[in-house]
Formats: structure tokens, C-alpha cells, sequence
């Protein structure tokens, strides 16, 4: 079979599944909630996926996932609704959007800002899906050549990168990695069919689930961190009515570079482990910065300037799925969770998983096609239902979340134990995050720890304990100087500056 | 930033240690590879030397001041992890949906300081809602309590 039929055959498949009735009422469902979520300021797409994760249980996996992705990628677009009328950005991946955005909105602006951003993230989002559903079946191919030696190095370069570059300390992204590890090993070892760190406790023996802690830190942290700041947020008063979303063309002439960079930016950089949707949204706002025509404006309402990065964090947040799901590697802390939602229901992400459940793979990528034009529709005509949202107070909003994380932890297991890990690592969350240290890395280290010490111990007795197989075999070179480059990339660089200095 | 990175760099370090000696308890090699004590003492050894790199680049930093926790917000803190540790202490006796409806009406009427219609409203929303989501749609055996819901 060629490559075009076997993406159309595969496509055909997929849309099968994604069109039935509970599907699309679960996409719609999911992407809803995600542009809910984006929307509201401080509560961003981890915190949304794994405080909603647990509304899935009992479902369908395919219609789970489909759920969760639409969660993912809504708050995308959903995200830039408080960036452009409050100045508040409702997601990392957002914060650029603010810039140019809020400028706008106080011109009057508002509507064709939102007009032209849903156009671009569903040019950015599709292409993403697109670019996903041609390259998953070719990754997952070559995939399934790869040995427990790769496999290993892989997960180090993922942990590597999304220590290096995700946090503003990669010494601390590297402690923090380390930390997940090390709650990864309690409990019965698989490998080895022993007993680890569990103290004679009977709960410690099934080991430390990550989605308590991820509920913990990224729910219960996140409700600590915004109750104890507390700002009042200032809702720009303009009126969003379907005329008024109209752009001009000189609006159109200015952006559609824009989103066509963005969207190819986006896609590259969410493909990359470690790097993801916000250093996507970054990038595109500098090369537009540099490109556009109308330099001056930039900093004062430049419409290219929020158009191309918000077509390129959803380009991105498409991209991070083919190493999630082809390689069953996650590169950020959204989808390392959605990672687990998917061991969760028993699927394992990787290669095989292409193989075996072929209807689910699909399912959830046509899905991702179906959702991104949902979202073009929520996102424009029914902005001021979602603005409305934002009229609620925070001192409401948060206590109802913390009722969701108490809730959501304890149906895990129907155990009181997940609520307490979930309020440890909540109380844990919030000094995490006031002192910067990154919790994406803890939370790939306690998913991905068991599987690299697994295809860790395999290497070894293949080569009979010699470490050399790691780098004796290209690709797993390979992949390790990558993990090396990206852990001192921040050092890299300063040495690079420094050398500069001199020289001028 | 600068001390709350000392402080967190000497955890790091004794949380280091600790996990090493831990793991020297567990066999380091076994006859074909690694034991089932290699992966947590070399996890050991890289938060160890995470924390004294930490602590190194910190010390030699110029003092710094973060932005301060206000004593309200402090108070609000404090407020709210202990009324989420009591809730979770109390569900088993009073029950999820009481236990909620409670919870909800300290944090939104105590902390917020909304007025009692509000209160009451948002707690009677949130707590019903998630009673009928989590107990009667998904059902979750929540804890019953004393009540019955």
C-alpha cells in the first residue's frame, strides 16, 4: 500500500470512530472546557488535564482521550481571551499574547483580534494534525526498530531537555527529575521482584501514582498560589458583536505571513522534546518582530504580533503529541500527564500502540481535526458567553476547584491515601512554584523512571554489563549528546555571550 | 530568591543523602546488570550534587529580596491548607456532600468574604453538582458519614 492511501485508509478510520455521536459530543465537551480553562487566568492546560482526568473514569478510552486531547489543545485557544482583555495571561503558552493583545482590545480592536487569532490557531492546529497523522505512522515504523538501548536513551534525553530548557534553573530542573525518579522506585520492582523503599507500609507497596501528585501539584499548588495572591482582575469593557469580528484587509495582508510562519515554527518546536508551546509562542513573536513591516508598532498593538505566535502554540501543542504518541516520550508537563491518562486505561503509548489499537490511535488524531474547527466557532461567535466566565471571582472559582482536586484524587483508587499524597504534593506545589522549581521534570521522572530503568537493566544484560552499548550504537549516541547539549545548553550559551563580549 | 535557594539547596543535599543511604541497603549489582539498588542511589547521587551545585552558585550570588508574601495573603495560605486537611479528615465522618457543602462555605464566606446568599449558593451549587457528577453519574462510592450523603 502506498503512503498516501495508508494515511487516507488510516484517516478513514480514524474519522469513523471520532464521528459517532459520543465522540463528537465529548470533543465538544472537552474543547469547551479547555478554552473555559485557558481562560482563566493562572489555571493553565496541565492543571486543567489533571483535574479533569478523573471526570473520565468509567468512560471509553478513545472518548476519554479524545476528551483530554480537547482539553489540551482548547486551552490554546482559549487562553487568549484573559491575555487580550485583561492583561492577564490565561496560560504559559499565552503570555506573549498579552503584549500586543491588551493594546488592542483598548483600541477597540478586540474583535478582529480574536477574529484573526481563531483563524490562525485552526490554520496552526490543523496543520499541526495534519502534519501529525502523515508523521506518526512513519515514526511509529521506525520506532519499532529501536532497542531497550535507544529507548533508555530517549527518556534521558526527554527528561535532559525538559529539565534544560523548561525551567529558569536547570540545576534545579535536574534535582526536581531526579526527585521524580526516586518516587518512581517505591514500591514492588518489576524488574528485579523486590521490595523498594516502602517501609513496611502496605500503601507504599503499589508505589507512588502520579496523578495524585500531579493533581497536588499542579491543582491543589496552583489554588494555593493564586488564593495567596489574590489580584483583582480589571475586565476590558468592549462589546464583541458578530460585526465587529470582521477584519480589514490590510489586517489580512498583515497577518497571513505571520500565520503561516507560526504555524510551521509551532509544529517544529512542538515536535522537540522539552521545548513546547510556550517557546513556540516566543519564537514566533520575535521573528515577527524582526519581519514585520510595521516594526514600530510592535509593544502597541501589532496585529501580526499576537496572530503568529497563537497560530504557532497550537501548531505546537499538535506537534507534541507525535513523540508522545509514536514514542510513547512525552517532552512537557501536559502531555507527560496525558501519558499517564493513556497507562491509565491500559494503552501504552509508543510504537505498538499504533499496531494494536490502530481505531484508538486514529480515533483520537481525527478527533484533534474535528475539535480544532469546534474551537474557530467557540472562539468567535461565542466569545462573550466565555467572558462571562471570567466575571467570576477568584475567592469562588478556587475553592471550587480545590472541591474537584479532593473529589478527583480520592475516585483514583476509592482511597482516602490518594487524597493525602494529593494534599502533600499540593502543599509542595505551592513552594515549588513560588521558588521556581520546575514540577514538569518530577512529574516525567516518576511517569517515564519505571520504563528507563527497565530498557536501563535490558541494555545491560544484553551487552552483559557493559555500558558501552549506550553509546557503542549510533542512535543512542546520538540521542545522549542531545540530552547533554540541552542540559548545558543554558551554560552553552552564557560561554557563547561571554566570548562575544570579549570580542566586541 | 537568593536564601530560598540556599535553604532549598540544603534540602536537596540532606534529601540526597538520605536516598543514598537508602539505596545502599538494596543490592547495587546483581549477576547479569544492575540491582535493584543502582537506579536510586545514582537518583541519589544526582539530587546530592544538583543540591551542592546549587548551594555553590547560590552563596556566590549578590543577595537579592523576593517579592514579600503579605500577611493577608500569608493568613489566607495557612487558612486554606488547614480547612483542606480538615476535609479531609472529616469526609469519613460527615460525608463527601456534607463535608463539601461545608468546606466550600468556609473558604468562599470565611476567606472571601462573600455575602451569605453568595455563600450559601455557591456552596449548595458546587457541593450538589459534584455530588450527582461523582456519586450518582460516575459512581464513586464517596464516603456516606453520619447523614447519609
Amino acid at each position: 500500500m502506498g503512503i498516501l492511501q495508508d494515511i487516507v485508509y488510516h484517516l478513514g478510520l480514524g474519522f469513523s470512530v471520532a464521528l459517532t455521536p459520543t465522540n463528537i459530543l465529548f470533543a465538544a465537551i472537552g474543547v469547551t472546557l479547555g478554552t473555559i480553562i485557558g481562560a482563566l487566568p493562572g489555571i493553565g492546560s496541565v492543571t486543567g488535564v489533571a483535574v479533569l482526568l478523573p471526570l473520565t473514569f468509567g468512560m471509553d478510552p478513545t472518548t476519554a482521550i479524545i476528551m483530554l486531547a480537547g482539553i489540551y489543545y482548547g486551552v490554546m485557544y482559549g487562553g487568549t481571551i484573559s491575555s487580550v482583555l485583561i492583561n492577564t495571561p490565561g496560560d504559559a503558552a499565552t503570555v506573549i499574547s498579552a503584549i500586543e493583545g491588551y493594546p488592542l482590545a483598548k483600541a477597540g480592536r478586540a474583535g478582529p483580534t480574536f477574529a484573526l487569532v481563531a483563524l490562525g490557531s485552526f490554520v496552526g492546529g490543523t496543520f499541526g494534525v495534519l502534519m501529525l497523522s502523515i508523521a506518526a505512522p512513519f515514526l511509529a515504523k521506525t520506532a519499532l526498530r529501536l532497542g531497550p538501548p535507544e529507548y533508555f536513551s530517549l527518556m534521558i534525553l526527554a527528561m535532559a531537555a525538559l529539565a534544560g530548557l523548561a525551567g529558569s534553573s536547570p540545576i534545579k530542573g535536574i534535582i526536581m527529575g531526579g526527585l521524580g525518579i526516586v518516587l518512581s522506585t517505591v514500591g514492588v520492582d518489576i524488574g528485579h521482584g523486590v521490595l523498594r523503599f516502602t517501609y513496611g507500609n502496605v500503601y507504599m507497596m503499589n508505589g507512588i501514582d502520579f496523578l495524585p501528585v500531579a493533581i497536588g501539584m499542579f491543582g491543589m499548588g496552583e489554588v494555593l498560589v493564586q488564593m495567596q495572591r489574590l489580584v483583582t482582575f480589571e475586565l476590558l469593557k468592549t462589546k464583541i458583536t458578530f460585526r465587529s469580528l470582521l477584519p480589514t484587509i490590510q489586517d489580512w495582508i498583515r497577518v497571513r505571513w505571520a500565520i503561516v510562519r507560526g504555524t510551521l515554527i509551532g509544529f517544529v518546536i512542538g515536535v522537540l522534546p522539552g521545548a513546547g508551546a510556550t517557546i513556540a509562542s516566543f519564537l514566533s513573536y520575535a521573528t515577527e518582530s524582526k519581519l514585520s513591516k510595521h516594526r514600530e508598532e510592535f509593544g502597541k498593538g501589532a496585529i501580526e504580533g499576537i496572530v503568529g505566535p497563537e497560530s504557532a502554540n497550537n501548531a505546537a501543542s499538535a506537534g507534541a503529541m507525535v513523540p508522545m504518541m509514536t514514542l510513547g516520550v512525552p517532552g512537557s508537563g501536559t502531555t507527560a500527564v496525558l501519558l499517564g491518562a493513556f497507562m491509565m486505561f491500559g494503552l501504552q503509548p509508543g510504537p505498538l500502540l499504533f499496531q494494536n489499537h490502530p481505531e484508538f490511535a486514529w480515533g483520537v488524531i481525527a478527533s484533534m481535526y474535528v475539535g480544532n474547527m469546534m474551537l474557530v466557532v467557540l472562539n468567535t461567535i461565542f466569545i462573550p458567553t466565555f467572558v462571562s466566565i471570567l466575571k467570576v471571582p477568584q475567592t469562588i472559582l478556587m475553592p471550587g476547584i480545590l472541591v474537584l482536586t479532593i473529589v478527583g484524587a480520592y475516585s483514583l483508587n476509592n482511597n482516602m491515601a490518594e487524597v493525602w499524597i494529593m494534599i502533600i504534593f499540593g502543599i509542595l506545589g505551592y513552594f515549588f512554584k513560588r521558588y521556581k522549581w520546575p514540577m514538569a521534570p518530577l512529574i516525567l521522572g516518576l511517569v517515564l523512571g519505571p520504563l528507563a530503568e527497565v530498557n536501563f537493566v535490558r541494555s545491560l544484560s544484553m551487552s552483559q554489563g557493559d555500558f558501552g552499548i549506550f553509546v557503542a550504537r549510533p542512535i543512542s549516541l546520538a540521542l545522549l549528546a542531545g540530552g547533554l547539549v540541552s542540559i548545558f545548553y543554558p551554560l552553552i550559551k552564557q560561554i557563547l555571550l561571554r566570548g562575544r563580549e570579549k570580542l566586541a | 530568591m537568593r536564601q530560598a535557594d540556599i535553604i532549598g539547596a540544603l534540602i536537596s543535599i540532606f534529601f540526597g543523602v538520605f536516598v543514598i543511604t537508602q539505596a545502599l541497603g538494596l543490592e547495587y549489582w546483581w549477576r547479569f546488570g544492575p540491582g535493584p539498588g543502582f537506579v536510586p542511589l545514582w537518583s541519589g547521587v544526582l539530587i546530592l550534587s544538583g543540591g551542592v551545585l546549587l548551594f555553590i552558585t547560590s552563596v556566590r550570588r549578590p543577595p537579592d529580596t523576593m517579592e514579600p508574601v503579605n500577611p493577608e495573603g500569608r493568613k489566607r495560605l495557612i487558612t486554606i491548607t488547614v480547612l483542606t486537611v480538615l476535609a479531609a479528615v472529616a469526609m469519613n465522618y460527615l460525608g463527601f456532600g456534607t463535608t463539601m457543602f461545608l468546606f466550600m462555605a468556609l473558604l468562599v464566606g470565611g476567606v472571601g468574604r462573600h455575602r451569605w446568599y453568595v455563600t450559601l449558593g455557591s456552596a449548595l451549587l458546587v457541593s450538589v453538582t459534584f455530588y450527582l457528577v461523582f456519586v450518582k453519574w460516575l459512581l464513586v462510592p464517596l464516603p456516606k458519614g453520619v447523614f447519609g450523603f
